[in-house]
């Protein structure tokens, strides 16, 4: 451990990632900002929730902190350097995911044994005993007995295939694990069990977590930190605690109030937001979340909002903005005593 | 009165390879109009055959039987493929998991939802046209008269699925059967379309079955709970009873795992695995996972006992005052 500042675990710093599209053989081509101005740190041995609804960019950010494929602006650190500078199987060693579902990220024809020790073949690590004896090593770590090994996947149940996907993720002993909706494609019981296991894989071993989710109580479950995603911006990131008790932004809000705990007393939450994402091509002007913002102003549709400090995070939103609207004091505190009836 | 939907004794059976898989074993249960009934479980349980068994859906080579199975006046189970076919779409609709594979990708909205008018009530293209607009605009689908002409792909994942609610509600259904409508949604869809659900049952007296595997969804929608487990209810009760007082391990198994509030503290989990439920089945489905199983579970047929009037479940233990003692996790 360094004295001075330490050094994130990772470090997006304004990440951008553009595609171009193109409409038909005559049309021009549109540009889709799939991930803009993306930055964030995350320390070592905690655990960023990133949340978001489909099409906002996660997995393309996920991409972009994997190196799998390059941003078109800004750069990812882990440990402090730059993941362009680093090669393929450096990169590899230090970073790895998890995807959602295990019935397609594990090929149905190998044995778990050659799943597992695929990555140490790549790396070229040890020899043919001693890969063995790692997959063994790395089986007991996730909780399952010897004798899979030689199963294929298709005789696994769900919950036992994405132990073999964690499994294989960590065998070359990475220190950032991107989770991509580890638990989505599982029954409840089942994703309680491989919550459980991520908890204690990162005790044991030390891990850093960036656990993408749209399931917010698993996020709140698992996460130290939080950052919230819509269009393609982080538009609010905070402390797990910060975040789920008292939300800034009014997307937030709405994802929050999505939830449906378990509680029989109350109904369905009417959250107030339009149908859909509106269309990555042609983002709205102004604050992209204007078009279903139930707090929206005159401004909202002009100016993209800046950066507001809260605590330890953010906010992009014009109702933190003191100089936005007329009386933002008046118009903030009254909406929280709405959502707090 | 007698209720709208009843079905006792219901069994579905498939042969495979290893043997006959009981999917379903004995399903009784029964819904009153304008009721809000939720299936939960998790997959394998059998709530998706039970709800396709009562519209005819099976595959092939299943096959079912029941002692009843009555719909209204009319007797499911004796049911010609013509007859199941003129009270499918029009008296009782399903929605199903994923709207991208259950509507035709290449014909446009306004054919698929005029098509179910047609077949039913016929009449003249103008009216049905006419029907479909309503209903999307019910739905709560922006711009109706745009979107028959549009295909299916080229709406998000919500519109489609209320394109689904819409296609079901054009004859007036009187029961609507739901099968996981909203997991393939984002949160905030979910909840848009999970209380445009709830206001069509309120204001058009609709009965509905919901199935899913979600329990947040299950205590803010429903009347009445059947918990399912291996083919068989495990346990019913009203919302409020089921959730005040979970009283088959099973129902309190799912209620520990689900995460929330409370941090890092250690989900509760079921261990095991689902039987195989194949061939012949004794005893309690559930003994091989169930933390407090006696030698007796494992032996006989366990019946349902009345706790209540609304409230049954399966399981020699007596019922458990209160979830209190669950919600402390072990140190």
């Amino acid at each position: 451990m360094t004295p001075e500042v330490e050094t994130p675990a990772i470090e997006a710093r304004d990440l951008a990632r553009s595609y171009r599209l193109s409409r038909g053989i005559w049309g021009a081509h549109a540009l889709v900002q799939a991930v803009s101005g993306v930055s964030f740190r995350v320390e070592r041995g905690t655990v960023l929730g990133l949340v978001g609804e489909s099409g906002c960019g996660k997995s393309t950010l996920a991409r972009l902190l994997l190196g799998l494929e390059p941003p078109s602006a800004g750069q990812v650190l882990i440990d402090g350097r730059p993941v362009a500078e680093m090669g393929r199987r450096e990169r590899a060693r230090k970073i790895q995911i998890v995807f959602q579902d295990p019935n397609s990220s594990l090929n149905p024809r190998k044995s778990v044994l050659s799943i597992l020790t695929m990555p140490l073949r790549v790396h070229g690590i040890g020899s043919r005993h001693e890969r063995e004896r790692r997959a063994i090593e790395i089986l007991d770590h996730v909780g399952l007995p010897k004798r899979v090994l030689h199963s294929r996947p298709t005789s696994l149940s769900g919950g036992q295939r994405q132990r073999v996907a964690i499994a294989r993720a960590l065998i070359v002993r990475p220190e950032i694990l991107i989770c991509d909706e580890p638990t989505s494609a599982l029954d409840v019981s089942v994703q309680a069990q491989i919550l459980n296991l991520l908890q204690d894989l990162r005790a044991e071993l030390g891990l850093t977590y960036i656990l993408i989710s749209h399931n917010l109580a698993v996020i709140e479950h698992m996460a130290s930190r939080v950052a919230v995603m819509y269009l393609g911006r982080l538009v609010e990131e905070n402390d797990a605690a910060n975040i789920f008790s008292a939300p800034r932004h009014p997307y937030t809000k709405a994802l929050l109030e999505s939830v449906l705990t378990p509680d029989p007393t109350l109904g369905v939450p009417d959250t107030e937001l339009g149908i859909g994402l509106p269309n990555p091509m042609e983002p709205p002007a102004g604050c992209r979340f204007h078009p279903r913002c139930p707090q929206v102003m005159a401004v909202c549709s002009e100016q993209a909002p800046p950066r507001s400090h809260c605590g330890e995070g953010f906010v992009e939103c014009h109702l933190y903005q003191p100089s936005a609207a007329e009386d933002p004091d008046a118009v903030a505190p009254a909406r929280l005593g709405e959502h707090a009836q | 009165m007698s209720g709208l939907l009843e079905v006792c004794d219901l069994h579905v059976e498939i042969p495979t390879s290893a043997g006959l898989l009981s999917a379903v074993r004995g399903v009784s249960f029964a819904v009153d109009k304008g009721e809000f009934l939720c299936v939960v479980g998790e997959s394998g349980c059998g709530k998706s055959l039970t709800s396709l068994a009562l519209m005819g859906l099976l595959p092939r080579r299943a096959r079912r039987r029941a002692e009843i199975l009555r719909f209204a006046d009319h007797d499911l189970a004796k049911a010609s493929p013509a007859q199941l076919g003129d009270l499918r779409g029009d008296r009782i609709a399903m929605i199903f998991q994923d709207p991208m594979t259950s509507l035709n990708p290449v014909q446009k909205i306004g054919g698929q939802l005029m098509e179910v008018y047609l077949r039913h009530r016929g009449g003249s293209r103008r009216v049905a046209r006419a029907r479909a607009i309503e209903l999307l605009e019910t739905a709560g689908v922006p711009a109706p008269a745009q979107r028959l002409e549009q295909y299916p792909h080229q709406l998000s994942g919500g519109l489609r699925q209320r394109v689904m609610i819409a296609m079901a509600l054009m004859c007036e259904p009187d029961l609507l059967i739901a099968d996981e409508p909203t997991t393939a949604l984002d949160v905030t869809i979910q909840a848009q379309v999970l209380s445009l659900l709830k206001r069509l049952q309120r204001d058009l007296g609709l009965a509905v079955i919901l199935v899913t595997h979600d329990l947040g969804v299950v205590a803010r929608m429903a009347d009445r709970v059947i918990v399912m487990y291996a083919g068989q209810i495990v346990e019913q009760a009203t919302a409020e009873e089921l959730f005040a007082r979970p009283c088959h391990p099973y129902t309190q198994g799912l209620m520990r795992c689900l995460p929330g509030r409370g941090g890092a503290e250690r989900l509760g989990t079921i261990p095991g695995m689902v039987p195989a439920m194949i061939g012949a089945f004794e005893g309690c489905g559930f003994a091989e996972r169930c933390p407090y199983a006696v030698a007796d579970c494992r032996q006989g047929r366990k019946e349902l006992a009345p706790l209540t009037a609304t409230h049954a479940y399966r399981c020699v233990l007596p019922a458990q005052e209160s979830l209190g003692h669950l919600r402390e996790t072990p140190a």
